[in-house]
């Protein structure tokens, strides 16, 4: 089945078994890799992305569900080679270890602090809860967060 | 992942008919249970059909009536002004639901219509993420699960007990229902406005599930039927209740218990209880016997205790379950005598 996605501003038509998580689509069909497959069923939100500038996790969708869809991926994020306020924060607050979950984490961040959800530590955390970081860097994700909606960049 | 049909319905007519025409076929809205069963092989429809696309999503307010389209997303709901002003413990029980992530993608009828989180259901209870099925293969639970495959036992009964029911079980099932929602629409009374080939008809939340764990029956919805919209009464209750729910994990985990309702207290005594339990039962758990015995009692903790000891009359306690009926009371107790402390 052709499904017709727009992803990071360009469309694209990919014929695809309808047994495709938008996840395969992504990563395996679109080669955009940034997209991290974690648990494949919603438990750690490494493969959060925005549709229709909303979060969602990516492995839990069919890629027939979304045609017609806008999708925004980490690849996204960065303008004409400048990376956005939000991966900025990340290295300057070295938001990360070993950076496999860091692309969920970065798009849970931009939602969050897009939905204005990013008012406390406490704030940051709850809305963020999604997103597992077996390096444990939530300290330094936390002050990520908060420095970007402190900023209100 | 069995192959299977694709549709999409753009109204829910549509989607009836599609089902009437192929009674094995599953609905997907948000996705978040029916993509992960298909990984899972717990369902392998010949035919989906999308509703994700039609428009039964809106959220209105009549004087006394709160109107929850059943597609609506559950974070929609929970930010709705009308919900939050009119029926506080919604919000408080979709906020504490799943990962903001979850609550963009979920619908509120999905929401009731969710599978326990049994680890002998979902065969997960080896890894804390579980075994990956292949995207080809339909897997079976590794583990002994009367409701995943008839028969075969129970794997908790004398297993991982920690999570389990404790009312309403039966010799073959003793899963939880997890949803949050579900609670406080068991004890606001809400009914579910549910749309099939036969036409239209009105079931009160109470009644989706089975009185007692029943493994092969999931819900009393017949086949094809969807849940257009979820209607909550709105006064008093609405206004009072609140929910409180007991988890492992700070954030983003299933109730071990959780708690919601309300009392009101004239010349010094209960004069009105509404009180229900999750995480206790394979559905919503409305505590009508312990409603009955708070009535006439001081609000003090005491009659809290002895009201949820007579919802517990029957109880089935196991060595891996029993400090249920302890974070039964304290939730009820918090819930009922210090709501504003409730977050």
């Amino acid at each position: 089945m052709v499904v017709r996605i727009t992803v990071n501003g360009r469309p694209e038509a990919l014929d695809l078994d309808v047994r495709t998580t938008l996840l395969a689509a992504i990563r395996d069909h679109l080669r955009l890799t940034g997209t991290k497959e974690g648990c494949d069923r919603g438990e750690c939100g490494a493969c959060t992305i925005l549709v229709d500038g909303r979060p969602a996790l990516a492995c839990l969708m069919l890629a027939v569900a979304v045609d017609g869809q806008v999708v925004t991926t980490i690849e996204g994020l960065a303008q004409n080679g400048v990376l956005h306020a939000v991966q900025q924060a990340f290295v300057d607050h070295d938001a990360l270890q070993c950076g496999f979950c860091t692309p969920g984490q970065i798009m849970s961040s931009v939602a969050c602090i897009e939905a204005g959800h990013a008012g406390s530590p406490a704030e940051i955390r709850e809305w963020m809860s999604g997103n597992l970081c077996r390096c444990a860097a939530y300290p330094q994700i936390v002050a990520a967060v908060a420095s970007v909606a402190a900023s209100g960049r | 992942m069995e192959p299977f049909e694709y549709r999409r319905a753009t109204s829910a007519a549509e989607a009836i008919g599609l089902a009437a025409d192929r009674r094995d076929a599953v609905y997907l809205a948000g996705g978040t249970e029916v993509v992960n069963w298909l990984k899972q092989g717990i369902v392998s429809p010949p035919l989906i059909i999308d509703v994700s696309h039609c428009e039964f999503d809106g959220v209105t307010r009549d004087n006394d009536t709160l109107s929850i389209g059943g597609l609506a997303r559950m974070a929609t709901v929970a930010a709705h002004p009308d919900v939050r002003a009119a029926a506080p413990a919604v919000t408080q029980a979709l906020a504490a639901s799943a990962s903001p992530a979850i609550r963009q993608m979920a619908t509120i009828a999905g929401n009731l219509l969710q599978h326990t989180r049994c680890p002998y259901y979902l065969g997960t209870r080896h890894s804390a993420l579980g075994t990956r099925p292949s995207a080809e293969r339909r897997v079976p639970s590794a583990e002994p699960c009367n409701r995943r495959e008839a028969g075969s036992g129970c794997g908790a009964a004398e297993g991982d007990q920690r999570g389990a029911a404790i009312l309403g079980t039966s010799a073959g099932c003793i899963a939880t229902h997890p949803s949050d929602l579900g609670v406080v629409l068991a004890l606001l009374d809400a009914e579910l406005v549910v749309l099939g080939e036969a036409g239209r008809r009105v079931v009160a939340v109470e009644g989706l599930h089975p009185s007692v764990a029943d493994p092969g029956v999931e819900n009393t919805l017949i086949r094809g039927e969807l849940i257009t919209a979820i209607r909550v009464p709105l006064g008093r209750p609405a206004s009072r209740a609140r929910y409180l729910k007991i988890r492992d994990r700070a954030s983003f985990d299933f109730a071990l218990v959780a708690a919601a309702g309300y009392v009101v207290v004239e010349d010094g005594v209960i004069a009105e209880a509404r009180l229900a339990f999750g995480g206790v039962a394979a559905r919503p758990w409305r505590a009508r016997t312990a409603e009955a015995h708070l009535i006439g009692r001081r609000p003090i903790a005491e009659s809290v205790a002895r009201a949820v000891a007579e919802e517990l009359t029957g109880a089935v306690l196991l060595p891996g379950n029993r400090y249920k009926s302890e974070l039964m009371v304290r939730a009820a107790t918090k819930v009922l005598l210090d709501p504003d402390a409730v977050p």
